[in-house]
């Protein structure tokens, strides 16, 4: 029932919670989707290259958030990632929306505010 | 020669020439012409016819010519021929005349000399024998006529033979003398005897002068009286001589009498011949009766016997005596006289009579016994003293010492005297010493200064001399005491203590602690060096109450008014802390500790310390504001990451719920609702809500799961470490802490910082009890002790302000403070339960309330769970 010309959201997060409930939501709104419990797990799949905008959680054990991002920034990939923490603190989201990232939403967080920062990500 | 004097002396009676100093007789008279028969004639001058052999001649003219070179008047007998051939004698007298270059001319007159009158005698021949005797002469009846007067005595009288018959008519002879002379005179004519009466005559030019009249009678062969021979001889000088010794020996005698000192003239085998006046009044008694003096009671008994031996002695080899004696007076008082006698010798050396002076020297002899009195004390104390005594004469020599003097150098007196030169006396100190001893001997000024000596084994030793004169009644210095105090140990004593001062003023200047004195009668205040320093004020600087009053602010002032009051008032302690404002508006904070008591001199004295602790002030301050900060920091710090750390873990689920339910709303809402991906989402909504009641389970395990240490514990260790801990909270509050710990107690098995905290808990209730307390001391007891059963107790004692509803003090959130949370007792309840002990509570008689635990020993059955939680919400607590 996956349409091949649907774009692509891979969904990063170590909580369990987040990985069955986000995708469900995400296909609602019209997305192919993809969930993975860490970076390592996402870096290696065959989905890097093909993701069209990346769900990024902030705080995960060994490779964070953060440095997932640096790392694709290394590697070439221009993925527009949307944050997702359970942290809520603003003194680490601007830094996080400064390196470019599309936003940054403190869990939990609304359908709405996800489907608009999905939206600016493929506008 | 002038022709009229030629005339004159032509005319004379008499032979007459007159010769020059060369010997040259320029002038003979016709007399003389006449009895030589040798005319003056030519220049070379008229020449003796000298009647003798050649040799003799020749000596005779060559004397009369020698004589004629002298001044004096001479007469010398010359042998002549006569102008008949006849031998006869001639008396030639010679008197010169002067002018300014000496003599001028010389007279003489030749008179022929009369072998003795024959009986038969004519008068010619007994004129000439009269008028030979060179003296006047006159001559008289047995009846006292005036016969004849030679030449002398006309040229004495300056009057005719005729005149002077008639003498006692007139006045030739001296009034007062010539009822004497006319008695002698007549009395001597009756007995046919000489006389012999001294009388004046009145010279031809109104002279009187004095003669001796000798009056000879001249008989014939059968004895008769023929004739009176008077003979004047001239003895005015040597009358006038002793009518003037007569004068002079009348004036002696007044000044015998005169003198104001006794005169005893004495014979020279001893008898008393006279006594002056002066010395017969003092005595009260008659010449006679002191004629006997050696039995007569007037010299003092005891030296009687003295003084009869010295007189005795004195009158025997002919030697002065002198002695001094007591004498007694009119009116019985002995008196102190010096008697001198010295004999007076005539010009053959034998000793006529003797002189004895008696001068009262009472005065001065008690004067001499009272100084001898003194000296005699003197000495006494000399030898008595503690230090080394040197006494001196007037010239600077050393001329006694006492005993600690010999002993101190081991040398003899004499040797001591060359203190300059010998090496006793330091070389460093040697100039001083001349030049302050000199100097006093010089003015008679007292010397005081400090040197050093050798004592006999070496040592040099300082000492301080110190020397006075001592002046007899008359102020002349008759001995120099000199005091030699051994200052040594008190030198060295003042070198330690100049030290030490020089240790304490560096001590005060690095702790930053100054001295102050202050004398509340006077209102005088002594300052250390240190203490000026703290309030900057010049050294040199007297410093009065206003000095100190005007650097403090004025909370101050009414501090340091106040301490002054209450340290007048009596003793006591002071400590207290005033604020000083500096010149340049700077503030200082000093603490004082002071003590008021009464000094030596029993005046009331305020003695303390200030110490400027501006510095540790502001630390303290900066410390507490950092203490502060950083408490609020930690707990912020603590209490943000708690937060965060509950939110992280709570968010998760929440996270998963809240887009499970959005899921669920939207498939919902879907036509057709997607009824599968409903009940997912509704199953995942369940099964997070458990998992964010499970994330809570395991965050308060996260909180309590840490064990604590359990070990073997000394109660007291852990007590002794929380007051030192509450030490600057128990000092700001003004408690004071009384710690009554039990010996050799046993250990407690334990968790070191919780029963820390227990006790801090239940000290700093204490000490806020005590906040508002101020009409008692603010005290807080803590005692350490074993209780049977097997506990050790810990009781804190308070005389704070107490609490009515003591069994609910350990209940949760019960407080009796206003911004407490009443955690904190609950808390403490919770750890010693937990370590299988009891709290307690109970007021106290009077005030306050005394708070505590009891815990088990150790190895006690301990009941512990492992498991339970130590902390517990306060809501599951039982």
């Amino acid at each position: 029932m996956m349409k091949a010309q649907q774009p692509l959201v891979s969904v990063v997060d170590d909580d369990e919670s987040v990985r069955e409930a986000l995708p469900d939501l995400i296909r609602i709104f019209g997305f192919d989707v993809r969930a993975f419990s860490s970076a390592a797990e996402f870096l290696g799949s065959e989905w890097v290259k093909k993701t069209d905008c990346l769900v990024l959680d902030v705080a995960m054990p060994e490779m964070s958030g953060p440095e997932l991002q640096e790392e694709l920034v290394k590697r070439g990939e221009t993925i527009p990632i949307v944050f997702i923490t359970a942290h809520k603190d603003e003194n680490e989201r601007i830094p996080l929306l400064r390196s470019g990232a599309v936003a940054c939403l403190f869990k939990p967080f609304s359908d709405v505010a996800l489907q608009e920062a999905l939206d600016r990500a493929f506008s | 020669m002038e022709a009229g004097l030629v005339r004159v002396l032509d005319t004379l009676p008499g032979m007459v020439f007159t010769a020059l100093s060369s010997g040259i007789i320029d002038f003979v008279n016709k007399a003389l012409v006449e009895f030589t028969g040798i005319p003056l004639a030519g220049t070379s001058g008229w020449n003796w016819p000298i009647d003798a052999e050649l040799t003799r001649a020749s000596t005779l003219s060559h004397d009369f010519r020698s004589m004629l070179l002298l001044a004096d008047p001479f007469e010398m007998e010359m042998p002549i021929r006569r102008a008949d051939g006849a031998s006869r004698s001639l008396l030639v007298r010679c008197n010169p005349t002067h002018d300014m270059d000496g003599v001028q001319r010389w007279y003489g007159v030749a008179t022929e000399r009369l072998t003795y009158p024959s009986k038969s005698g004519d008068g010619n021949d007994f004129q000439r024998i009269v008028d030979s005797i060179p003296v006047p002469v006159a001559v008289t009846t047995p009846t006292g006529d005036v016969e004849a007067l030679n030449n002398p005595a006309l040229e004495y009288f300056g009057m005719t033979l005729e005149e002077l018959k008639n003498w006692k008519a007139t006045e030739v002879v001296h009034p007062e003398d010539l009822q004497r002379t006319i008695e002698d005179q007549l009395a001597a004519h009756r007995t046919g005897t000489f006389y012999n009466v001294e009388s004046r005559h009145l010279r031809w030019d109104g002279v009187y002068r004095w003669h001796n009249v000798l009056g000879l009678p001249l008989r014939d062969t059968e004895g008769t009286i023929l004739r009176w021979f008077h003979l004047l001889v001239d003895v005015d000088d040597r009358k006038r001589a002793e009518l003037e010794l007569a004068v002079r020996e009348r004036e002696a005698r007044e000044v015998l009498e005169s003198i104001p000192a006794g005169l005893g003239v004495i014979g020279s085998t001893g008898e008393v011949e006279t006594i002056n006046g002066p010395l017969l009044r003092y005595y009260g008694r008659t010449l006679d009766e002191l004629r006997e003096w050696r039995s007569a009671d007037v010299v003092h008994p005891e030296d009687t016997s003295r003084m009869i031996d010295a007189v005795d002695r004195a009158i025997g080899i002919g030697e002065p005596y002198d002695l001094e004696v007591r004498l007694r007076r009119a009116d019985g008082e002995h008196r102190w006289f010096q008697v001198t006698g010295s004999p007076l010798k005539d010009d053959d050396g034998r000793i006529v009579r003797w002189y004895a002076l008696h001068v009262d020297i009472d005065d001065r002899k008690r004067a001499e016994e009272a100084l001898a009195e003194r000296e005699r004390e003197s000495r006494l104390i000399v030898d008595g003293i503690a230090g080394m005594i040197a006494i001196f004469s007037p010239d600077a020599k050393l001329i006694g010492g006492n005993q600690q003097i010999l002993d101190y150098f081991q040398r003899p007196l004499s040797e001591l005297d060359n203190w300059a030169t010998n090496g006793i006396t330091h070389p460093d100190d040697l100039q001083l010493c001349i030049d302050s001893f000199m100097r006093s001997i010089a003015t008679g000024e007292p010397y005081d200064f400090e040197t050093r000596f050798l004592r006999h084994d070496g040592v040099w030793r300082w000492f301080q001399l110190r020397g006075l004169p001592l002046r007899d009644a008359d102020g002349e210095i008759v001995r120099w005491y000199g005091l030699l105090t051994d200052i040594d140990d008190r030198k060295r004593t003042e070198e330690q203590l100049r030290r030490s001062e020089a240790f304490l003023a560096d001590a005060q200047r690095l702790s930053k602690t100054g001295s102050f004195s202050l004398r509340l009668e006077t209102g005088e205040i002594i300052w250390s060096v240190e203490t000026y320093r703290i309030f900057d004020v010049d050294v040199a600087t007297p410093v009065t109450l206003q000095t100190v009053l005007s650097r403090l602010d004025p909370d101050s002032v009414t501090t340091v008014r106040e301490v002054i009051e209450r340290a007048r008032d009596g003793d006591g302690d002071f400590d207290y802390d005033i604020k000083l404002i500096m010149s340049d508006q700077s503030v200082k904070y000093v603490h004082v500790l002071a003590h008021s008591e009464k000094n030596r001199d029993g005046e009331q004295e305020l003695i303390g310390a200030v110490q400027d602790f501006t510095e540790s002030r502001m630390a303290e301050e900066a410390l507490n504001e950092v203490r502060s900060e950083l408490s609020y920091v930690t707990r912020v710090t603590s209490l943000g990451v708690l937060t965060a750390s509950i939110a992280h873990e709570v968010n998760q689920p929440l996270a998963g719920i809240v887009t499970n339910a959005s899921t669920c709303l939207r498939v919902l809402a879907t036509e057709p609702p997607n009824m599968e991906v409903a009940k997912d989402t509704a199953r995942r909504m369940i099964r997070d809500a458990n998992r964010a009641a499970d994330v809570i389970v395991r965050l308060r395990a996260l909180f309590s799961r840490k064990p604590p240490a359990i070990e073997s514990i000394d109660i007291n260790d852990v007590a002794s470490e929380v007051i030192a801990l509450a030490f600057s909270d128990i000092q700001r509050a003004r408690v004071s802490v009384i710690s009554d710990f039990g010996v050799d107690l046993p250990r407690v098995a334990g968790a070191r910082v919780q029963l820390q905290q227990v006790i801090m808990n239940l000290l700093r209730n204490s000490i806020e009890a005590l906040a508002n307390v101020t009409d008692r001391p603010r005290r807080i007891h803590i005692r350490t002790m074993f209780k049977d059963g097997g506990h050790v107790q810990l009781s804190i004692k308070d005389t704070g302000i107490g609490s009515s509803e003591l069994g609910k003090i350990f209940d949760a959130f019960y407080t009796t403070k206003q911004d407490g949370m009443g955690i904190g007792l609950s808390v403490s309840r919770a750890i010693v339960e937990y370590h299988s002990g009891r709290l307690f509570a109970s007021a106290n008689t009077d005030y306050g309330v005394t708070v505590g635990f009891s815990i088990p020993v150790s190895g006690a059955n301990n009941t512990t769970d492992e498991d339970a939680p130590l902390f517990a919400g306060p809501g599951e607590y039982p």
